[in-house]
């Protein structure tokens, strides 16, 4: 295993794991670079869990390789791994107190208690629950809960870091105000950290790169601007994001959709699809001026008002119902049934190419 | 106005009253044996009367004094003690199994564990016999402590499973991603979480056997467990001393329950 060796926090090699006949993983391949973000995104039975826990070495693969800062790790039990991971659902031990929890990865490591008591009293400390430290997990909040157990799985200075969806259980406002504390104890410690999540906007939030997963394969990595500007098929395309997608047909001029509108795109492509964000869609009363952009007349269909930005379906005349998103502004708002002219930038038609599984079907 | 309103909260207090005072009738029912073992156990008669002609305890003086009996407890409660380790420590690995790893055939092997309850005690007994005989251990105490740890088992399965079902077993797997042996995760994490169920299983366990007469009957040859004894006892003379001893079990019992319900409400506090 000659490729193995290299300077990489973690190096997975078309790694396979079958549950039955369910086909969880098929040939992963990611490599993850020291002190990086790096979160994996993928709806629901997508495999993210069984691959972070095959990382964490819960799961042995069928096949393929793992190896963690060029060491092989594919057999490696999972105490041997040194990776800290937070759980679905926190995992904390309900009868042992907030302290006792933090210390018991220092106790495995026989260090003495006094030592083992002081920093886990400075990991609680980081995680601003010092004061909570004689407290039983059920005392406390979901989002303390969630700190002690990220605090439990920094405290031994692992090699990695894994969160699994730690935050889907929190309310709004109280994820995003967890969000900036992991990122903050990421970066102050440089922890190579892999975070996984259903939700698209965490993941563009968080991360220096993400990959995408989808039946057990990753279908994109790249950063959040690569992945949600340029996505490499429909399913991620519609995974990030809100997005047009149109189908039609490529002519010399543009994309011509079969509902007839001719998308001009600032470099010619043969995918046959193009994708257009709704924010990229600029509404007006009267038709824009300026060249290199494309012009649809069409009649708003609905309005949603979403505090800060507006949300308009647009039928357009002999064309496809558009999904626009624009800056919410009280006084010009446009109304159901009233006609208004769509902009659309060359550059912001951009080609998606098929889908590798869609192409063989 | 109000009527419909009185109405409905009269049948509310009527069918209230009548399930509390069914709850007080079943009850009743269930305590009637203890009411009338105390007082005969303190008779001053020699016969098993209720009520009582006199009071006395020379019954339990009969009890205390005679080296029989005591020897006869001592064994029960060695056997006991012998029946409920194995059987919870056996019983504790195969929850732990089929909670875990043998998942698809867990209800199979839930079932066939229950076996020995459904075994009439009599035919159980018969083959405990013959087997044992075969290898020597009839007449031993061990060979009744064996023979009651099967017995016991099905309790113990019953609660373990239903109470590692409920345990979630991502804090063992936590355990171990932290550092922990298999092990140490077990003993330091899982164990105290389903102490209560253990607690419970013990109990069980040792209640079954030191109450167990058939087997007993069968296996013990010159000496025998207390429920011999008292069979014995009841053949050759009736006395109260049998009474006498029935409620120094049941007194035995209830302490034993008392000290189970606090260790039980001290963890549930902590945890609440
Ligand atoms: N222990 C297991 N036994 C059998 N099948 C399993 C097991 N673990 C996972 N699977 C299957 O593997 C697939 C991937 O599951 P996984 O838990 O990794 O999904 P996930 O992306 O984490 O989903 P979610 O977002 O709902 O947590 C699913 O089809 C699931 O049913
Ligand atoms: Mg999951």
């Amino acid at each position: 295993m000659p490729d193995l060796r290299n300077t990489s926090a973690l190096k997975l090699e078309s790694i396979r794991k079958t549950f039955g006949r369910v086909d969880a993983l098929t040939s992963i391949n990611l490599e993850v670079n020291a002190g990086e973000f790096l979160t994996i995104l993928g709806p629901s039975g997508s495999g993210k869990t069984t691959l972070l826990r095959l990382i964490a070495g819960f799961v042995t693969p069928d096949s393929g390789r793992l190896a963690i800062f060029g060491k092989d790790m594919t057999m490696a039990s999972a105490g041997k791994r040194e990776i800290g991971m937070v759980f679905q659902h926190y995992a904390l031990f309900p009868h042992l107190t907030v302290l006792e929890n933090v210390m018991f990865p220092l106790e495995m490591r026989k260090h003495s208690r006094r030592d083992a008591a002081d920093k886990a009293s400075a990991a609680l400390a980081a995680v601003r629950l010092d004061a909570f430290g004689d407290r039983y997990p059920k005392q406390l909040s979901g989002g303390q809960q969630q700190r002690v157990a990220l605090a439990r799985a920094v405290v031994f200075e692992p090699k990695l870091l894994l969160l699994d969806e730690p935050f889907s259980a929190l309310d709004r406002r109280l994820r995003e105000s967890m969000q900036r504390e992991v990122k903050q104890l990421q970066a102050s410690l440089n922890l190579t950290t892999i975070f996984i999540t259903h939700d698209q906007e965490e993941a563009l939030v968080m991360s220096d790169r993400i990959a995408v997963i989808d039946r057990g394969t990753i279908q994109q990595l790249g950063t959040p601007n690569e992945i949600y500007y340029h996505p490499r098929s429909i399913t991620v395309a519609q995974f990030i994001g809100e997005s047009n997608i149109l189908e039609g047909t490529e002519t010399p001029e543009g994309l011509r959709t079969s509902s007839g509108m001719l998308l001009r795109r600032a470099s010619p492509s043969t995918s046959g699809r193009v994708l257009v964000r709704p924010e990229a869609i600029r509404i007006t009363r009267e038709p824009a001026t300026g060249g290199a952009t494309n012009q649809f007349k069409g009649k708003i269909a609905s309005r949603t008002f979403v505090g800060g930005f507006t949300i308009y379906q647009v039928d357009v005349y002999g064309g496809d119902t558009l999904t626009v998103r624009c800056l919410a502004d009280e006084g010009s708002m446009f109304e159901a049934s009233q006609e208004v002219n769509l902009s659309i930038r060359e550059a912001d038609c951009r080609p998606v190419p098929q889908d590798a599984k869609d192409a063989g079907a | 106005m109000s009527h419909p309103l009185s109405r409905l909260k009269a049948s509310e207090w009527l069918s209230r009253g009548l399930l509390s005072a069914f709850s007080w009738l079943v009850f009743l029912f269930l305590v009637a044996p203890l009411l009338v073992v105390v007082p005969i156990s303190f008779s001053g008669g020699s016969y098993l009367r209720f009520p009582p002609d006199s009071y006395s305890v020379r019954w339990y003086e009969t009890y205390f004094t005679s080296q029989s009996w005591i020897d006869a407890t001592l064994l029960s409660i060695l056997v006991g003690v012998v029946a409920t380790i194995l059987s919870v420590a056996l019983g504790f690995l195969f929850a732990l199994g089929i909670t875990r790893g043998l998942r698809s055939w867990s209800g199979t092997l839930e079932k066939v564990a229950l076996a020995p309850m459904i075994v009439p005690s009599i035919v159980y007994s018969v083959s405990m016999y013959s087997l044992f005989s075969d290898l020597g251990l009839v007449g031993t105490w061990y060979g009744i402590a064996l023979a009651h740890t099967v017995l016991c088992l099905p309790f113990v399965i019953i609660i373990l499973t239903a109470g590692l079902k409920e345990y979630d077993i991502d804090q063992e797997t936590a355990a171990i991603g932290l550092g922990a042996s298999r092990l140490v995760a077990i003993r330091r994490i899982t164990i105290p979480q389903i102490r209560s169920s253990l607690l419970s299983a013990a109990f069980l366990a040792f209640i079954t056997s030191f109450d167990e007469l058939v087997v007993a009957m069968f296996l013990s040859s010159t000496f025998g467990t207390l429920p011999k004894k008292m069979f014995d006892n009841i053949r050759l003379q009736i006395d109260p001393t049998i009474a006498a001893v029935s409620v120094l079990e049941i007194v035995m019992i209830v302490i034993v329950m008392f000290v189970l319900l606090r260790m039980n409400k001290g963890k549930a506090s902590r945890l609440a």
